[in-house]
């Protein structure tokens, strides 16, 4: 079982020039996701173990963290001082087809890849307090946070897969 | 984007986590595979095979991570066997340069190394809590390297040559019409 996301300790203060390497990193969760989920039963996509949320719920979830993560990289540049909560609206995910989720996904995050490359280094540095973390967070530090967000959920369907899977 | 990225052997590496991040490390390895394949998918040969300024190719940036997995593994043997020292890498990646990788397929290339990253994979997965957190020292870095921190190490040296056949991919967009990233 891997650990908690809520009970991870998460280290910030990374340096523009690691921005690539973040942007490549969520660059490729969607194509992960693809990969993981083809030829998969949409049974199996949608079905909840123990109540906890379905393959599809899990990246829905990651979009619509994108939403809240677009929100921020604004409020980051323009100087605010507590970056929006994370709250969300979730949806019900389960009726959609796997390529709508998909589909979903897919916008939001080229969305946030597209505004993190318009920043100026100087725009990079800029940071925000985290409102539960509690930490000051640059727009670097939130695309590591999200890359390393996204390997959880990947983790998440993982352990889904395996379970359902070896039934 | 303004932000140059950090040269591999500049990076400075934190292995001070107590957490185990194991799973996540292995499905970033797990990933990559998948990842380089789209990003190549629809590149014409003569961009994979383009050197920039003397530097490796495309495929020679794949090959490389087909040439180093077995370093990989063997370095894990060296921590579950309780050496000192991890062993030690080739710094001038003369296996890289000398394998004429640009006479290869793209496709026989990302095969391998699908191939020799699903047998990582599976390695990883038998291992117990235990083994992860065992340690030997980086030649290099001179720093306690432990199972988990060996294989974040893997998964950022992936990263970086993603990063580098993204960087070709942008030079050449213009000159052979590469497809935009």
């Amino acid at each position: 079982m891997a650990l908690p996301w809520f009970e991870r300790n998460l280290n910030f203060g990374y340096a523009p020039k690691m921005l690539p390497f973040f942007l490549e990193r969520l660059h490729g969760t969607v194509i992960r996701l693809e990969e993981k989920t083809r030829g998969i039963d949409d049974k199996i996509l949608s079905k909840k173990l123990e109540g906890k949320w379905s393959i599809k719920e899990n990246i829905g979830h990651l979009a619509e963290v994108d939403e809240i993560g677009n929100k921020r990289i604004g409020e980051m540049t323009s100087g605010a001082a507590i970056l929006s909560p994370a709250v969300f609206e979730p949806k019900d995910y389960n009726p959609w087809s796997i390529e709508k989720v998909l589909d979903f996904f897919r916008k939001t995050r080229l969305a946030n890849l597209k505004k993190y490359k318009t920043l100026s280094e100087e725009q990079l540095k800029k940071s925000s307090l985290h409102p539960r973390l509690k930490v000051q967070m640059t727009p670097v530090d939130l695309a590591w946070f999200d890359a390393e967000h996204d390997d959880h959920h990947l983790v998440k369907i993982n352990e889904i897969l395996d379970y359902t899977l070896n039934q | 984007m303004k932000a140059q990225q950090t040269k591999w052997f500049d990076r400075k590496f934190d292995f001070s986590s107590e957490q185990s991040i194991f799973p996540s490390i292995i499905e970033r390895l797990n990933g990559t595979p998948a990842r380089l394949e789209e990003k190549i998918k629809s590149v014409s040969e003569e961009v994979l095979n383009e050197k920039i300024n003397g530097g490796w190719s495309i495929k020679e940036n794949i090959g490389h991570l087909v040439d180093l997995e077995p370093l990989w593994m063997g370095r894990l043997e060296d921590i579950l066997t309780k050496e000192t020292y991890l062993r030690t890498a080739d710094l001038t990646n003369s296996k890289t340069d000398q394998a004429n990788h640009n006479t290869r397929s793209i496709n026989d290339l990302l095969k391998e190394f699908r191939s020799v990253r699903t047998l990582t994979k599976k390695r990883l997965e038998s291992l117990s809590d235990e083994n992860i957190f065992l340690s030997a020292l980086h030649p290099r870095l001179k720093t306690p390297m432990r199972t988990m921190d060996h294989f974040l190490f893997v998964a950022e040296h992936d990263d970086h040559h993603l990063v580098t056949i993204n960087n070709i991919l942008h030079t050449l967009k213009n000159k052979f019409h590469a497809p935009a990233l």
